[in-house]
């Protein structure tokens, strides 16, 4: 079957079978391989994309769905070389790890912000809820989401990663430390 | 740059989605497909059609590949193939498999083999595995128990023991559950193969398929791209790996095996799974004075890895405490289910799980608060280096301090004072000492003529941003911005020899490497430089791309050194860090437990972590918030579950479930520093603190909170999911 759509603002035709799932169609036929793929039960969210603007799990829609529709990946998030203020915020509030289930929660995030500009703390576990991460415990993720709100609505400008890092309580001294070597040039 | 809490480099790529994982890599995205046909029964023989080929497909049988073996490769139960042949031992074990041009025609294709098999009776649980008559895995190995750790055994070890509590805990078995599933291609060019495959440790790997396939280093190339997550799990040696390899090499094209998240959460290697039966004694005055345990360790249907974490189990029973006296008995037990492997902390948490929560019930045996009675066993400052006892020795901590700072911002005194009737209130704790890997690790370090660093590391980052942190060690030492070093990994063609990254490794060892080989370079750089300005090496200070002689402007940019010297300047260091180092911890958190669904909450998490210096804060706190989360949910959800023929019952993700974000609370993390003395920098390994000082600290909690309905260990286990909870309560009601 033929579907014409329309994926970060440029047109495209792609000729599919019936069965075959958008998510595949973007990643394989359209070469757009920064939605991923994380599990068969529409519970991970890693292939999170927008539809029409909605935030869809692209592994339950069929391609053929998406005739006439307007589709943003995560590549479409930033044309070009900057990153957006989600994608920045996400940067310094330490927001992913391995990075996996990143594109899908940011355009989670990216539809929060856009119908929600100062979310609480429960509308962002709705919208987030169905984007699972594996390495960051959420923290990072909760902090990057209330930064980048901060951004778009023009408050403060981008914040020194780490600010929300603590100091170490105590230093403990422990003796000083025999490299060996021959190199025994002071180390700055 | 040491110290900074820089945000990562990596961070572009992964943003934008254009960094890639192994299935968005162009050669496994046109590569053959590999389907694995696994046995649906835990204990069968199994009889598999004698052809092999269809028109368009490739079936693989066990007589293709009966040379493919590893059992040369490490001792203990055979025999170790890709496929079962004709037993299988676990349900999901491959028994044969199919090559496609896709993924759809492979998955048709196994549908439509003719395979046999006759269930046979299996031993699934370690009761099942323990028991008399019990089926046996392995027919010659006479018996389920293939792993026996014994200390001495003084029958009167209790003799005049005041108090002596006895109790059993049990650590349900645990899946992984990165969000990237297993992915290899194996590409054939020519007598050489390159094995694109995420991977915690490339260059085992290639020794492995060297080992098995019979090839030379310079054949087999292994290169890792991006890795969505491992926690342990991408390190072992699968069958599917040399199923591809082997595919590859007979057809002469890219073979791809992806695993399904169904195949994912049944044989990428589970953690834990320990029976532990404990007797701890202290003195009327608290005072421990011994420790007894008995612990039964499920491995699956093999001991390759778990061998390895139980050893790592009896290392740390100690905990953060003297016990003078402490006595082990662990059995490795053989079951029919997938073999159990190395998960984040691997056999610590297990061992930290065990002393914490025996020292809750030691304090309420003893009618003491569970503080006070750790910190007057704590092992004091002074006594490091701490010999436990148990074959390892401790290297630094300052446990006290820890706890009394958990304790200050959970606010204890009033933990429980919002508790009621329908909501009840615990706060819980756990003093956890880690062990982070000892061994060795290389680096090579080069400055180019661009002015450029190029580095190249044997250990391999999952998310755990290396590239940025080894880059603001070299920065530090040769005073260039961080953007200008380029950190090479996980490409054995390139990189010469390395460790991989896992048992939280890498920043003690390959870090270390870095530095080390940093300061070499820079130590060149000031020869080469005080030479060219007559001054002396030790007055020349690197900055800003250039050697200065201190206190003055004159210098020479560190490109010119370079093209004097016709060569990058670099400098290669293998750094053998010895033994492991211990970082360690207080966590504290409070719990409020719904008596009417059983629904826990966790109210406040408080964690103090000390692993030494730190090179960058930003990263090391979120290693640490994501696995106190994976230890907050292994306490409150998850668990591997079997039905009694050992039928997986989660495995999907709704029946083994991830936390979202709304399961998930607000961390708040503290540091101290201790250094260790035992390497230049005085790092510890920090990957595996979270989910170890987290399991027991939530544990803790709900059974403080349960405790006036009088539930423990033997009402209720983990996971305390509202339905084991709620039952627990209506049972002991």
């Amino acid at each position: 079957m033929r579907v014409r759509f329309r994926v970060n603002d440029r047109s495209v035709e792609i000729e599919v079978e019936a069965r075959r799932l958008l998510v595949q169609a973007l990643r394989e036929d359209l070469g757009l391989t920064g939605t991923k793929v994380g599990c068969e039960t529409t519970t991970c969210g890693s292939c999170t994309v927008l539809f029409d603007g909605e935030p869809v799990k692209s592994c339950t829609v069929l391609a053929v769905q998406a005739q006439d529709a307007e589709v943003t990946t995560i590549e479409g998030v930033s044309p070009g070389a900057s990153l957006s203020p989600v994608q920045e915020a996400f940067k310094r509030e330490h927001g992913l790890q391995c990075g996996f289930c990143t594109p899908g929660m940011v355009m989670s995030v990216v539809a929060l912000l856009e119908r929600c500009p100062s979310p609480d703390e429960e509308a962002i576990k709705e919208a987030l809820e169905g984007n699972i991460c594996r390495c960051t415990g959420y923290v990072g993720i909760r902090r990057a989401v209330r930064h980048a709100a901060g951004l778009l609505r023009g408050e403060s400008p981008p914040i020194e990663a780490g600010r929300n890092v603590e100091e170490p309580l105590a230093r403990h001294a422990v003796g000083s430390i025999d490299i060996g070597g021959d190199d025994d040039i002071e180390v700055v | 740059m040491f110290g900074r809490p820089l945000s990562r480099s990596e961070d572009a790529g992964l943003l934008s989605g254009s960094a890639r994982f192994l299935d968005d890599l162009e050669v496994a995205q046109n590569a053959l497909h590999l389907a694995v046909l696994r046995s649906p029964f835990a204990h069968a023989r199994v009889e598999l059609p004698e052809s092999a080929s269809e028109a368009g497909r490739r079936l693989v049988l066990p007589s293709d590949i009966a040379h493919l073996t590893w059992d040369h490769l490490l001792p203990g139960p055979p025999p170790r193939a890709p496929l079962a042949g004709d037993l299988a031992r676990y349900a999901g074990q491959p028994v044969a498999a199919v090559i496609g041009k896709d993924a759809a025609q492979a998955m048709d294709a196994l549908e439509h083999l003719e395979v046999d098999f006759e269930a046979l009776p299996a031993a699934v649980e370690l009761t099942d595995a323990l028991s008399p008559d019990a089926p046996l895995v392995y027919e010659e190995m006479g018996s389920n128990i293939v792993w026996h750790d014994a200390s001495s055994a003084d029958p009167g070890l209790f003799d005049g023991v005041d108090h002596v509590i006895t109790r059993t805990f049990r650590n349900p078995r645990l899946a992984p559950g990165m969000l990237e599933c297993r992915g290899v291609v194996a590409v054939p060019d020519r007598g050489r193969i390159t094995v694109h495959v995420g991977h915690q440790n490339p260059h085992k790997l290639q020794g492995e398929l060297c080992s098995i396939f019979g090839f030379e280093a310079d054949q087999v190339r292994v290169k890792v791209p991006e890795v969505g997550g491992a926690f342990g799990a991408k390190a072992p040696l699968y069958p599917e790996y040399v199923l591809c390899v082997w595919a590859a090499l007979e057809l002469g094209q890219p073979v791809k095996y992806l695993e399904r998240r169904s195949e994912n959460l049944a044989v990428t290697t589970h953690g834990r799974g320990q029976v532990q039966r404990v007797r701890l004694g202290a003195a009327a005055d608290g005072t421990l004075r011994a420790l007894r345990v008995e612990i039964d360790a499920d491995f699956g249907a093999a001991a390759d890895i778990q061998r390895w974490c139980v050893v790592l189990t009896r290392r740390m029973l100690s905990g953060a405490y003297r016990i003078p006296r402490i006595e082990w008995l662990i059995r490795g037990v053989l079951t029919h289910t997938p073999p159990v492997g190395a998960f984040r902390g691997a056999g610590r948490p297990e061992a930290t799980y065990l002393i914490e929560r025996a020292m809750d019930e030691l304090a309420r045996e003893l009618s003491t608060d569970p503080a006070e009675l750790r910190r007057r066993n704590f092992i004091p400052q002074e006594e490091f280096p701490y010999d436990t006892g148990t074959g390892i020795a401790y290297d630094s901590g300052a446990y006290g301090t820890a706890l009394d700072v958990a304790l200050k911002q959970i606010g204890y005194e009033k933990a429980r004072d919002s508790s009621s009737g329908d909501a009840l209130r615990g706060v819980g704790l756990a003093s956890y000492v880690e062990m982070s890997a000892g061994g060795e690790e290389y680096a090579d370090v080069a400055l180019e003529s661009s002015g450029d660093v190029v580095v190249l590391t044997g250990t391999l980052p999952h998310g755990q941003g290396h590239d940025t942190t080894w880059s603001q060690l070299v920065a530090e030492q040769l005073g260039l911005p961080v953007d200008r070093v380029r950190v090479v990994h996980g490409d054995t063609a390139i990189v010469p020899r390395g460790g991989g990254t896992s048992g939280s490794r890498s920043a003690v060892l390959g870090g270390t490497a870095v530095h080390l080989a940093a300061i070499r370079v820079a130590n060149q750089l000031r020869r080469m430089a005080a030479e060219r300005l007559e001054a002396a090496p030790g007055d020349i200070r690197l900055q800003d791309g250039c050697a200065f002689v201190v206190g003055t402007d004159i210098g020479v940019d560190l490109v010119e050194l370079v093209e004097d010297n016709g060569a990058p300047v670099a400098a290669e260091e293998v750094f053998a860090g010895g033994a492991q180092n211990f970082p360690f911890g207080t966590h504290a958190c409070v719990v409020e437990v719904d008596v009417n669904t059983g629904e826990i909450q966790v109210v406040d998490y408080v964690e103090v972590d000390d692993c030494g210096r730190v090179i960058n804060p930003l990263v090391v706190e979120g290693q640490l918030h994501g696995g106190t989360l994976q230890g907050i949910s292994h306490a409150l959800f998850e668990a591997v579950r079997f039905d009694q023929a050992g039928q997986l019952l989660t495995g999907n993700l709704t029946t083994y479930p991830l936390p979202s974000i709304r399961h998930a609370p607000e961390v708040r993390c503290m540091r101290t520093e201790t250094p260790s003395p035992i390497n230049p920098m005085g790092l510890k390994g920090v990957g595996e603190s979270g989910v170890t000082g987290a399991t027991p600290a939530i544990a803790n909690a709900v059974y403080d909170a349960l405790a006036p309905l009088g539930i423990g260990e033997e009402d209720l286990t983990m996971p305390f999911t509202p339905d084991r909870v709620w039952t627990a309560i209506r049972e002991t009601g």
